[in-house]
């Protein structure tokens, strides 16, 4: 908790004060100014300024460390050039006779606003002083002065109350402000603070890791992450893209201040908990190459919880229901038919860690069978850890009638005032109507009515459980394909049929290709054997050419015929008598020749050789009057 | 011997595609076991969690595992994820008895708890909807497929039938499957730009706020309760948008509706 004490300044500035101030801006210096107009517009420039202070806690125990804040707020108008300038002088800080001043730091800030017509530039200078108390009792810190042309401001004086012990104390960390480092010549410190020395079993510490570094750093690893045992610990902060560094001055010398981690620890067993260091590998702007830093191990104390005032039913567990809760209750249905269920929530929310909430299960209800569900936990992670502990609770219908579900009683432990708690939630009521118990034949024996409601009929265990793919099979590629499958076999059949005819079938064109590949083929074998000077073999095979030629051309065999009968073939086919006479002469030489062949000379052979090559070729173009049949 | 080698090649196919069902199948069934063990036992929550291991790990369709899921569901007086699976088995199969039976009982039970949506002024679906989910997928789909095979058979008959009354009587009966295989394949279509375009959820939470838009901070334009049956019109990363059968509209976080 923060207290403030603000002095009652004067706020109106009216045209006189702006006058006033843009004249001691021009002139340099305020204090020449401040002496040289006159008291009332002293008056109206110095309620611009105001003093505050304020402490970390007004109440603590003795050897604890509060933090004691001074800050001046100064609004200056600005006319031309910026100037930076104290608008105050002479200040002095608190008189502290009974405290012990540990550490001291300061900081400014200072910002340009420009609202209200005229830019404004406001500055504030924060004195931090981390103080213990030398005695207990009320004891008070004196105002804090400045000087603004001649006049003094002051803040309050504060009383605080320090009592002989009790509470844990606050360590030189607390309120987020590590102890300062000592920084070495590279300028990198790694601090590890922790909210408070003591604590109690199940209470949250908060542990924070900041690092002091001097320039601006290019390079930032963590090694080894801090970690505790018996311990439950929850991250509540994590350097990131967007993570500022503060700058602050720790004994003249302006130094950066980001925080890397700030994780809470729940200490499960009395005794110490010790939160081990933390390893950054980093590198600045300045001093490239990696330096790693450690971070001091954090140790707290651990108290158990008093055993005074701890109501009997408060859990056993060490670190249970610390903190500060409430529980509520509600069912979902208040009226239900036998065999139907009714949900009942038990929450209890607050301050502390909800896995660490324990609460006496609900096992039995009068005429109604209770079902109890795993509890879960909904953790807030703010800057003290909090959330919602769920108990469900199924209650079956039995019996008939109405029935009571006693409030449940819940104790916890609040470490700020050292007490137990109990709270409990309000009763409630379940309405059964029919009943599921049978008590013998009703009419008979004279017992109640066996009445059944209607209720659900019970699982199928004994099932081989197989994907169906019924309801989505139209969507599988194995239907796709199987869609697919007749069509695509009656086309290869199709075109298996079709392609087997046409290979079968033996056209006018097709003949005649392969009777000339063949002539072609014979005439090749005829000049090889021309070149062996075989005659008879030569003449034979050109005699062959012509032959074949011939019957493909006339559609019917030639070979066995005559020379009459070739000649009247020839002539009903409607070959011209030249080409008739030279084939006939031409198959006539071929015979002489093959059963003479001593008569053919080489040149014979060739000359042979072209002209039935020619021939050929003529009988192949030559035009049927008809076709012989 | 080139029968032998078409045969070993569908044998083959079939292993190859209905390996990963009996392979999930061995694994699911221990945790369906299980989670009907922990039913037993009156362990809902388990049981719950068991069976929703099935569909979520395994990606088990399954109407037992469906209805069972729904039981668990009801014993925890979850109403709105019963119904929804419910729906499902029935979705899976519509003769399952067991399934309409529960559902009809959950149903009653949450209009026990006032969580009843009289929807008023809801229109009647249109014909070719009714027409096109008269009838399973599944039976839609074998139907098809039975007519189309039948086509193609008679067709390849006309091979070795060359003339006479009977090629006439194939000719006929190939032009008249082929015509009922068309119109049964439009039937299927029709299911699947249904169960594609316009798919159906069920609201599971008790109460749900329908939003103006898919926004947390969007106005409530309407509620509704479990086991309600709405058309899933658009969705995006959290949100799907929702219309009721009297044209009503909104928007609901994804978590809201279970999606058949």
């Amino acid at each position: 908790m923060t207290m403030t004490n603000s002095h009652p300044l004067v706020r109106v500035a009216g045209r006189h004060f702006f006058v006033s101030l843009a004249l001691f801006l021009v002139a340099g210096g305020h204090g020449v100014v401040a002496r040289a107009q006159p008291a009332a517009r002293l008056k109206r420039a110095s309620g611009r300024v105001r003093v505050e202070s304020r402490v970390s806690r007004r109440r603590f125990a003795l050897g604890d460390t509060v933090q004691l804040t001074v800050q001046i707020h100064a609004t200056q108008p600005v006319r031309g050039a910026v100037r930076f300038g104290s608008a105050y002088d002479n200040y002095v800080r608190p008189s502290m006779p009974d405290f012990d001043l540990l550490r001291t730091s300061s900081s400014q800030s200072i910002n340009l606003s420009f609202g209200g017509g005229s830019p404004q530039r406001v500055s504030t200078e924060t004195y931090q002083y981390q103080i213990r108390a030398r005695r207990a009792g009320r004891l008070a810190i004196g105002s804090a002065r400045v000087r603004v042309g001649g006049r003094i401001i002051s803040s309050r004086p504060i009383t605080v109350v320090v009592t002989s012990q009790g509470a844990p104390a606050v360590s030189p960390g607390a309120s987020g402000l590590p102890a300062a480092p000592s920084l070495s010549q590279d300028g990198v410190a790694l601090t590890a603070s922790a909210d408070r020395k003591t604590c109690y079993v199940g209470q949250q510490v908060t542990v924070t890791w900041s690092i002091y570094h001097t320039y601006p750093l290019t390079v930032l690893r963590p090694v080894s992450m801090p970690s505790a045992s018996d311990a439950l610990v929850e991250d509540l902060f994590q350097i990131g893209p967007r993570t500022m560094s503060r700058r602050q001055n720790i004994n003249g010398r302006v130094v950066y201040v980001t925080p890397l981690y700030r994780k809470a620890f729940f200490a499960t067993k009395p005794g110490t908990l010790k939160v081990s260091p933390l390893d950054v590998d980093v590198e600045t702007a300045r001093f490239p190459g990696r330096m790693r830093r450690r971070s001091p191990q954090v140790v707290v104390t651990v108290l158990p919880l008093p055993k005074k005032g701890k109501p009997t039913f408060f859990p056993k567990e060490p670190g249970r229901n610390v903190g500060q809760y409430r529980i509520t209750a509600s069912l979902d249905r208040t009226n239900i038919d036998a065999g139907e269920a009714a949900t009942l929530t038990v929450k209890v929310a607050g301050t502390g860690h909800p896995d660490l909430v324990a609460l006496d299960p609900l096992t039995h209800v009068e005429g109604l069978k209770v079902r109890a569900s795993p509890p879960k936990s909904d953790v807030r992670r703010q800057d003290s850890i909090g959330g919602t502990r769920t108990y469900e609770y199924i209650l079956i219908g039995i019996k008939a009638g109405s029935h009571e579900i006693s409030a449940f009683k819940f104790a916890y432990f609040d470490p700020k005032d050292h007490a137990y708690h109990v709270v409990q939630t309000r009763e409630l009521a379940v309405t059964v109507t029919g009943s599921l118990q049978t008590s013998g034949s009703a009419g008979a024996t004279g017992g109640p009515a066996n009445v059944l409601s209607i209720g659900i009929r019970p699982i199928h265990g004994r099932v081989a459980l197989v994907t169906r793919i019924g309801p989505r099979f139209y969507e599988t590629t194995v239907f796709e394909i199987l869609v697919a499958l007749p069509p695509l076999v009656l086309l290869g059949l199709g075109l298996f049929v079709l392609v087997r005819i046409r290979l079968s079938r033996e056209t006018d064109a097709g003949r005649r290709r392969k009777v000339l590949g063949r002539a072609r083929r014979r005439l090749r074998a005829a000049r090889q054997k021309l070149q062996e000077d075989d005659a008879a073999g030569f003449f034979g095979e050109v005699a062959r050419v012509i032959e074949e030629v011939l019957s493909e051309k006339l559609s019917r065999p030639v070979s066995g015929m005559t020379s009459d009968e070739l000649r009247k073939t020839m002539t009903q086919a409607g070959l011209d008598d030249d080409l008739i006479e030279r084939v006939l002469r031409e198959l006539g030489d071929c015979d002489f020749a093959r059963f003479s062949p001593a008569a053919a000379s080489r040149q014979e052979m060739e000359r042979a050789f072209d002209r039935v090559r020619k021939l050929t070729g003529l009988i192949d173009r030559v035009k049927l009057a008809e076709r012989v049949s | 011997m080139k029968r032998i080698g078409l045969a070993k090649a569908l044998i083959g196919f079939a292993i190859v595609w209905l390996w990963p069902v009996a392979a999930s199948a061995t694994t699911a069934q221990e945790a369906f076991d299980q989670a009907n063990a922990s039913y037993e036992k009156g362990d809902f929550a388990e049981a719950v969690r068991l069976y929703e291991s099935c569909l979520s790990g395994f990606h088990v369709v399954n109407e037992h595992l469906y209805y069972n899921l729904g039981n668990a569901y009801y014993k925890l007086s979850k109403m709105g994820p019963a119904i929804y699976n419910y729906e499902r088995a029935l979705k899976v199969d519509p003769g399952m008895e067991d399934a309409r039976h529960n559902l009809k009982v959950a149903r009653k039970v949450t209009k026990a708890k006032g969580m009843v949506d009289v929807v008023v002024g809801a229109a009647r679906e249109p014909f070719w909807v009714r027409a096109v989910t008269g009838l399973t997928p599944g039976v839609e789909s074998v139907l098809f497929l039975v007519l189309w095979y039948a086509t193609f058979v008679l067709v390849l008959l006309l091979f070795y039938l060359k003339r006479g009354a009977w090629r006439v009587g194939v000719i006929s009966g190939a032009g008249l499957f082929f015509v009922a295989s068309l119109l049964s394949g439009l039937l299927l279509g029709g299911r699947g730009y249904y169960d594609r375009k316009l798919p159906q959820g069920v609201v599971l939470d008790d109460v749900t706020v329908v939003r103006e838009g898919p926004r947390e901070n969007a106005a409530a334009a309407f509620r509704v309760h479990a086991g309600l049956k709405v058309r899933l019109l658009e969705s995006d990363v959290e949100w799907y948008k929702i219309a009721l059968r009297n044209g009503l509209e909104g928007w609901v976080k994804r978590r809201q509706v279970g999606k058949l």
